[in-house]
């Protein structure tokens, strides 16, 4: 990892830290996003491959994965350390792993210094100053250097320049595209399904039974949720195992469409409570409450 | 290569077996390779990668030590083969470049040499076409080039220029580089007439040298962006697709199927058109194909999680939100609280970004499935060295029956496929010649796997040990450390399995006796009563039976072709023995009711190896019928095809056609039998027993009730889905045998004593269950009728609940109700 480089993540980590413990919401989804999946596998490459042994395909992909690494090893250190999982655990964990590992890789080059350049051979006067060096072993005696001849410049920089911009449109263009596209699609997914699942539901349910009092009466919380206006008012019967209706009750919703009462029914007797929509004489929903021994 | 700091090419021939892929039928690079610029795409990345590999040399496995000198002027071994056996390490790489240079020095020479004789015999002098030229890309790592020419006999008149004979007939070309970089530079070297010993052929005359392909800018992306484009055209095909299946549009369906075909197709037919711009666009058409069918995957329930592994997870992880700590208990899935890398990531996510659980596990989901793909793509590509196998490889993978899903649902499973291919990768790595940071990180990468996820790491294990039995089967010497990874998978293992997930063994009991039973059902020919398979169209059958076909002729071809070049390549016949395991895995797919369940788990591991055999056959145009040799015999000696370049023309053409169509077809088998089932690969309205079908508000309004009414760990049972979200969204005891209180036409004594047994508290009773068939064959998890029920519940057995006077109806929102059946 360059210097430049490292000091670049390091500012990214702490400005990150600072987003994810004291930033706005969406100030912290992007640096809790980094701390989760960029900055530790990125110091941590650095610290582990200090030599660029990697592609930059690999070290593409394993920046996610060192760092989805360090999440987990991270939650499990916090677990036996006896500490409370959370944000700030996290933020420590996560910023305190980058910042550790990019000193490692700043010290890397310390610890191992690159090898000294191999020596220079006498240069060649066709090579416009250039060393060329022969291989050790290769038989000097037969070996004929041939340097390679310099040819012109084929690309001018206008011509550089141009085919720059042609490539930007050619590539980035549809790029966007494809995020405009994807982005569109999602949104059209996610809409749709949140309407189509977004239905109300009119629920009535009731609480334990309370003890039968002397009277032989219990208490019941009756509650109902999901109550419409346009289905309005509502009614509540209370029928005993007999059928008969020993209690009758509006029902006025409040302004989230909930409604609750405690009701006093009949200890001894299975009791059936049932909710009617106005003008409608069908029981909209039912509950049965068995007797109270 | 490196010597002395400076990169350069060798030409030497070396008599001795160099690698693992040398031997009497390892099949010699021609010269034809470098001059498709097909190949130079392909070689590119090999350059790449051979850069950055010098940057660090690895140690060296050459066992080259015959000639002095030699091992000197090789360089270390780096982790770059071809999918020939011939490991195109950075020393041999340059030999193949340097040997056709002096090829072409020798056959002009010696066409120089014949024509020098005709001309002195004409008193001539040697002619301007006594030069070879040679171009060399100079912005080629290698700067300098060590030609080797064939000694020619004594001639008879000694050039005046040329150099005595001496051991060595050596030419070093130092190409450092003189200017600024050009797309062309040219270096002429004359060539000294002489006697000609065996002039192999005469150079075409008319034959101009073909001009390398110029050197892309560096991340040129070549045509992925406008592919991708398509690619996500279809995206927003297969949205309007769930939309209108939402809403009941007519056509949806057809729209999901040209969806599906137009996100896949053009990327495989453009990563199998072999005119790529190299590994920046091959890797980018890999990952936005992963990434536009994990968008496919995520838009069939956008805003919550439906299935109810995913509820599982989002419990656990939700849990770990709510108590601060790891290994709580989750009622849903006991075994997953000794596996919590999943929950672990979900919940930093969340908890960094503030995000609901939800969306934070489809991040982290999403980000794991790509980086899986990635890993994929990285291991593939240093095994083949070549970014079209390694793409196309990928693809196939994307056939996979659960890739698509399970493979990429917020599962542990998802978790644990990154660390399970990084470790791959690594050990990879380690095993030709990469430091020990790379064991290390192989070590630590089985840690992960292991505290992610059970089935994986065992996977992991396996696969490991695959690999090492390969290795010690095909290399010579043996190298014994080839176990050291299997051992350390092993005790890392076990180690966690004996320690602390000591449930996982009982957990995993059930489900290895249920493939040992349809094992022995296979065997004996016998079926359990309750193991009728769901029907399957013929359709689907041939459409996956032709995928597969497709498959094992090229597993046949490309194992064909190894045999006879005696391959040596541990790494490939790994595959081929992965292979193995792959087909008959799917040999269980098309029996049994646990036949597609057991064999769509097995292929996230074993479609693996055969999807690199598969890419190489169709990426190096391995001939299935090989054609005659100059014997007579087709199947004897045929040629190694496996490093000819596949020819251009209409071969190309067809060859790509035909290999689209092929991964197409394999991928509309793997969506129409893969998950979701066929008659709900849209999202919708309501279905009994449609997993996330059964998903919608009246069920989560319960769920949500039961939580907050009832309070945490109650007996709570139902059907498939009112479990489901009862133990998640309710934080309840799940209790999924009781179907038999369901199915009885009446109470009785029976279904008391079920009652009791099960200590069951609450039932919840769907009344929707009575409207249709269940679409997935069971209404209840442990249904005592899967597969065999005819007809919808009746009124009577969901309403026989309201009749006991001692049950208690305590929700009810219409569709459905909650019952208390035990003590108050």
């Amino acid at each position: 990892m360059s210097a430049r480089l490292g000091r670049v993540v390091a500012a990214l980590t702490v400005a990150a830290l600072a987003a994810v413990l004291l930033g706005h919401q969406v100030v912290a989804i992007a640096g809790g996003l980094l701390l989760a999946f960029v900055l530790p596998g990125l110091a941590l490459i650095g610290a582990i491959f200090p030599r660029r042994e990697l592609s930059t395909v690999e070290r593409i992909v394993l920046t996610p994965a060192l760092s989805m690494g360090v999440l987990i090893l991270s939650g499990l250190a916090i677990h036996v350390a006896g500490l409370p999982i959370d944000r700030a655990s996290w933020s420590v964990a996560t910023g305190g792993v980058t910042l550790v590992a990019l000193a490692v890789a700043w010290l890397a080059p310390r610890r191992a210094p690159e090898p000294p350049a191999a020596p220079a051979a006498p240069a060649h006067p066709g090579a416009g100053g250039a060393a060329a060096r022969l291989p050790h072993g290769a038989g000097q005696d037969a070996t004929v250097v041939i340097s390679i001849a310099e040819v012109e410049e084929a690309v001018e920089a206008a011509e550089q320049e141009k085919a720059g911009r042609r490539r930007l449109v050619r590539q980035v263009l549809p790029l966007a595209l494809v995020l405009l596209v994807l982005g569109g699609a999602g949104w059209l997914s996610f809409e749709t399904s949140r309407t189509t699942h977004d239905t109300a539901v009119t629920a009535l349910w009731a609480g334990p039974s309370g003890p039968v009092d002397r009277a032989g009466n219990r208490t019941v919380q009756v509650s109902a949720k999901g109550l419409l206006p346009q289905d309005g008012p509502y009614t509540l019967r209370v029928l005993s195992a007999a059928g008969k209706v020993v209690l009758t009750r509006p029902v006025t919703a409040n302004a989230d469409g909930t409604w609750t009462a405690a009701l006093r029914l009949p200890g001894a007797q299975r009791m059936t409570v049932n909710l009617y929509r106005a003008g409608v004489d069908t029981a909209y929903r039912t509950l049965y409450l068995s007797a109270v021994d | 290569m490196e010597r002395d700091g400076r990169p350069m090419l060798t030409g030497r021939p070396s008599p001795e077996p160099e690698g693992p892929g040398s031997g009497p039928g390892r099949p010699e690079t021609s010269p034809q390779q470098y001059q498709s610029p097909d190949d130079a795409a392909e070689a590119q990345p090999m350059a790449d990668q051979r850069s950055a590999e010098q940057r660090s040399p690895e140690p060296s496995k050459t066992q080259d030590g015959a000639r002095p000198g030699a091992d000197r002027a090789r360089p270390p071994a780096a982790d770059v083969q071809t999918t020939s056996g011939v490991p195109k390490t950075t020393k041999e790489l340059a030999a193949a470049k340097a040997k056709v240079m002096a090829d072409a020095i020798a056959k002009a020479r010696a066409d120089a040499m014949a024509r020098a004789k005709a001309e002195a015999e004409a008193k001539a002098t040697a002619s301007a076409e006594d030069t070879v030229v040679l171009r060399v890309e100079p912005a080629s790592p290698e700067d300098t080039a060590v030609l080797t020419v064939p000694t020619p006999q004594p001639p008879k008149a000694q050039p005046p220029k040329a150099q005595p004979p001496k051991a060595d007939d050596t030419v070093v070309i130092p190409a450092f580089r003189v200017a600024r970089p050009t797309d062309v530079a040219t270096a002429v070297i004359p060539v000294v007439p002489g006697r000609a010993t065996e002039a192999p052929h005469p150079p075409d005359p008319g034959r101009a040298p073909k001009p390398a392909r110029p050197r892309r800018e560096p991340l040129d992306l070549g045509h992925a962006p406008a592919v991708l484009t398509i690619s996500a055209l279809g995206v927003l095909m297969v949205a309007l697709a769930y939309a209108g299946g939402r809403v009941g549009t007519g056509n949806a369906h057809l729209a999901y199927w040209i969806g599906q075909v137009v996100v896949f197709t053009p990327v495989v037919v453009r990563l199998l058109s072999r005119r790529m711009a190299g590994v920046a666009e091959s890797f980018v058409l890999v990952m936005g194909l992963a990434l536009n069918q994990y968008l496919l995957k995520w838009m069939y329930s956008p805003d919550q999680f439906r299935f109810p592994d995913e509820l599982q997870h989002w419990l656990a992880t939700t849990v770990i939100l709510e108590s601060g700590e790891l290994f709580g208990p989750n009622p849903a899935l006991p075994p997953a609280e000794h596996f919590p890398g999943l929950a672990e990531m979900g919940a930093a996510v969340a908890q960094l970004t503030g995000l609901p659980v939800t969306a934070a596990g489809v991040i982290v989901a999403g980000v794991a499935h790509l980086v899986f793909v990635g890993l994929l793509f990285a291991v593939v590509l240093r095994a083949s060295n070549s970014p079209a196998v390694a793409g196309v490889a990928c693809a196939i993978y994307a056939t996979a029956l659960h890739y698509l899903f399970f493979n990429s649902m917020f599962l542990y499973q998802t978790a644990a496929l990154p660390f399970f291919m990084l470790t791959i990768w690594a050990v990879r790595r380690w095993r030709t010649g990469g430091g020990p940071q790379f064991a290390w990180l192989a070590v630590v990468s089985m840690a992960l796997t292991t505290v992610s996820h059970h089935v994986t790491a065992f996977a992991l294990v396996a696969t490991l040990l695959l690999l090492a039995v390969a290795e010690l089967t095909t290399e010579r010497p043996r190298r014994w450390s080839a176990l050291i990874m299997p051992a350390a998978a092993v005790a890392v293992v076990a180690a966690w399995i004996l320690l602390v997930a000591t449930d996982v063994l009982g957990y995993l009991e059930e489900p290895v006796d249920q493939v040992m039973r349809t094992v022995s059902q296979l065997l004996s020919g016998t079926s359990e009563p309750a193991a009728k398979s769901a029907p399957v169209s013929l359709g689907q059958l041939a459409v996956q039976g032709a995928g597969l076909l497709g498959l094992a002729v090229l597993y046949v071809a490309v194992t064909r072709d190894m045999v006879q070049r005696h391959d040596r390549d541990w790494w490939r016949w790994a595959a081929v023995a992965g292979g193995l395991i792959f087909f008959a895995g799917n040999g269980v797919r098309f029996l049994g009711q646990n036949g597609p369940e057991i064999a769509g788990r097995l292929s996230t591991f074993t479609y693996i190896p055969i999807s690199i055999l598969a890419a190489i056959g169709l990426v190096r145009g391995v001939q299935l019928i090989p054609a005659r040799d100059a014997e007579g015999h087709r199947w004897r000696a045929a040629a190694p095809a496996i490093d000819v370049v596949m020819p251009g023309g209409w071969n190309l053409y067809s060859r790509v056609a035909a290999g689209a169509a092929m991964i197409t077809l394999l991928m509309i088998g793997a969506r129409a039998g893969g998950w979701p089932p066929l008659a709900s690969l849209l999202p919708g309205p309501y279905l009994p027993g449609g997993y996330e079908r059964s998903v919608d508000e009246p069920g989560l309004a319960a769920a949500e009730w039961q939580r907050r009414v009832l309070g945490p760990g109650n007996r709570v049972g139902g059907d498939a889905t009112s479990v489901s979200l009862a133990s998640t969204y309710g934080r309840q005891d799940p209790v999924r045998e009781v179907g038999p209180l369901y199915y009885a036409d009446s109470w009785g004594l029976e279904q008391e004593d079920l009652v009791e047994q099960l200590h069951l508290q609450y039932l919840v009773v769907d009344r929707r269950l009575g409207t249709q068939l269940p679409e997935s064959g069971a209404y209840f998890e442990l249904d005592p009728r899967s597969g065999q029920i005819t007809s919808p519940l009746t009124d009577a057995q969901l309403g026989k609940f309201d009749t006991l006077t001692d049950v208690d109806r305590m929700y009810d929102n219409g569709t459905v109700r909650v019952y208390r059946m035990g003590e108050r």
